[in-house]
């Protein structure tokens, strides 16, 4: 069953300098395109990462599903259930983590906020307190009972996180939620939504700029720019397609003597980036080139000479790299 | 509007309200002064008003004293909505909010709980002060009539309160639906003193703006225990009043919250 489908769908904003624009053209006036015609489902039980560089129209994607923003054209579902249409159907199954850390009251505490949302949320009040307690420790809020305003941002971020946790939503719609947590808490909360999604079934739509994130949970992968899927499938496809590798570490069985310097005599290898130590132990780490080299044809020269593996990890450039890469295909 | 989430917003609400101790105990002291300052002034009023204050009993502290409190309600009907929709779209909260499965009917009326309590309480203050404290006299009252008119008052300006949170939704800043009504019918609606004090021009404008009837319609009952069959032009004037306003109030809060949907613009401010 699909948790998210959307299809075809697009939305402009209005652009209007001011009340007077408004009057004066009421119909009228410029409009920013903020999503083209974008389509795709995510199945529940699967996690699916959202990837695109600033104003690609993430967020915006994630505010329709919320109903919190009206596409232009297309459609958009939860569960099968237009959001449009049958908005406050759809947000019964939803829960959503946007980027906004300021989504809170600040004279609160974290516990008295997430009681609200809680009740709001429509969870239940036997199983309310267990909840936030649950959630709470799942994500180390220590200050669990300090008002909000005295939080660090990473600690409004976790409380974001722990208001998307409450009732049990089969849908979780997360705005880049490990922005700003410490790597165990991220760790711990990227586990637990591979849980969610795999033993529970929750379909989790996850908006993130952090790679590491995406290969660690992600089944599949959409990248938008500009507000156009440019891309969608499994992270080593996708990435491995648009994101070609710069560096390659390999481990062989048994090396000759100098065998690092056959390595950087293979087309497309730029040079040897790890030292005679670690080739005497059959390691090697070689820098290559974007352009000239295939993975594929260095693997086979590889295993024709020193037989099968016992290490391959290719490492990409980053994401500002692939996403410069899309800018300099557009133009 | 589900009163889970109506008991969910009012306990938020006095948990943030109870987060400023100070504020609150000088807002129940601002009800004292405001009462004494108009007790002191009655004094001096009631000796060379009387003409105008005669049908409502010739005491100016208990005129007054209502005209202060249904102008309490006619701030808070005004401006609840409106103010709650600005202050959840700067905190940040609104969209955190509307993206619970929480009608936006259910979310402004439930919002806004705290502040008609409120209101009601310090009129309840105003007036047991006022009893206890500064002789407030009422002449053979007629509750019926006077919560008859009291109800309709809140919600008549409170369907003007949704227009006012409509601008709000759109505009962001700049409401001139509480700036008119407000500055006019303080003026003009008979808070301070009676209409018939204007010029024969101005009460004819007093005749359009419903506070002048909620005000008539209240001291006649409380002051002068009149009934409704007495008061029924104040009462038909009032009610016909409510039913369009209540209609306009809806359909631009509708028009409104789709609107900023639609423009994205729902959390900005």
């Amino acid at each position: 069953m699909d948790g998210v489908r959307v299809e075809g769908l697009s939305k402009s904003y209005p652009v209007r300098s001011g009340f007077l624009d408004s009057i004066r053209r009421p119909f009228g006036g410029g409009s920013l395109r903020a999503l083209s015609g974008v389509t795709f489902s995510l199945s529940r039980g699967e996690v699916l990462a959202l990837l695109g560089p600033n104003g690609s129209g993430k967020t915006t994607l994630l505010k329709i599903l919320a109903s919190l923003v009206l596409p232009s054209e297309g459609r958009a579902m939860i569960d099968g259930i237009d959001v449009v249409r049958r908005s406050l159907e759809t947000r019964h199954r939803i829960g959503l983590c946007m980027s906004e850390e300021r989504s809170f009251y600040f004279r609160l505490t974290g516990r008295q906020n997430l009681d609200f949302f809680g009740r709001l949320l429509n969870v239940p009040s036997d199983r309310r307190a267990a909840e936030i307690e649950e959630a709470a420790a799942l994500l180390r809020i220590d200050e669990i009972d300090a008002r909000f305003m005295t939080y660090s941002t990473g600690t409004r971020q976790k409380l974001c996180v722990a208001r998307a946790l409450l009732g049990a939503r089969p849908v979780l719609l997360l705005d880049e939620p490990t922005r700003g947590l410490d790597p165990y808490t991220s760790a711990r909360f990227l586990d637990r939504l591979r849980v969610l999604a795999r033993k529970e079934g929750r379909a989790v739509l996850l908006a993130s700029h952090d790679l590491e994130a995406v290969h660690r949970v992600a089944d599949r992968l959409v990248f938008l720019h500009r507000g156009e899927l440019l891309a969608e499938g499994r992270p080593e496809e996708v990435l491995g397609s648009f994101r070609p590798p710069r560096e390659v570490e390999i481990e062989v069985r048994d090396p000759e003597e100098g065998w690092s310097a056959w390595i950087k005599s293979l087309p497309g290898v730029l040079e040897i980036v790890s030292d005679e130590d670690l080739a005497a132990r059959g390691r090697c780490l070689a820098r290559v080139s974007e352009e000239g080299f295939v993975l594929e044809e260095f693997v086979r020269a590889v295993q024709e000479r020193f037989g099968p593996l016992r290490r391959l990890e290719v490492r990409h450039g980053s994401l500002e790299e692939l996403y410069r890469r899309f800018a300099e295909k557009e133009r | 509007m589900k009163p889970d989430k109506a008991l969910a917003f009012l306990k938020k609400d006095l948990q943030v309200a109870m987060s400023y101790r100070l504020a609150f105990l000088l807002q129940l002291l601002g009800i004292g002064f405001t009462l004494a300052l108009f007790f002191f002034l009655s004094r001096l009023v009631d000796a060379t008003m009387n003409p105008y204050l005669g049908r409502y009993g010739g005491d100016y502290f208990s005129f007054v004293l209502i005209g202060v409190a249904v102008s309490n309600y006619l701030s808070t009907g005004l401006n609840a909505f409106s103010g709650r929709i600005r202050d959840e779209q700067v905190l940040g909260t609104l969209e955190a909010v509307l993206a619970t499965p929480t009608r936006f009917s259910t979310y402004l009326l439930a919002s806004s709980l705290w502040s008609f309590l409120w209101a009601s309480f310090q009129v309840l203050v105003y007036i047991v002060l006022g009893v206890f404290f500064f002789h407030l006299e009422l002449n053979n009252p007629n509750y019926g009539a006077a919560i008859l008119f009291l109800a309709l008052t809140v919600i008549a300006f409170s369907s003007l309160g949704l227009v006012a949170a409509a601008f709000i939704l759109v505009l962001k800043r700049g409401n001139p639906v509480n700036w008119f009504f407000t500055s006019l019918s303080r003026l003009l609606g008979g808070v301070y003193f009676p209409v018939a004090i204007l010029p024969e021009w101005l009460q004819h404008v007093a005749k359009i703006i419903p506070l002048t009837y909620s005000l008539e319609g209240m001291r006649m009952a409380l002051l002068s225990g009149q009934g409704i069959g007495s008061l029924r032009g104040e009462l038909l004037a009032l009610v016909l009043f409510t039913f369009f306003a209540f209609f306009i109030g809806v359909g631009a809060a509708r028009f409104a919250i789709r609107r900023a949907r639609r423009d994205g613009t729902l959390g900005q401010y």
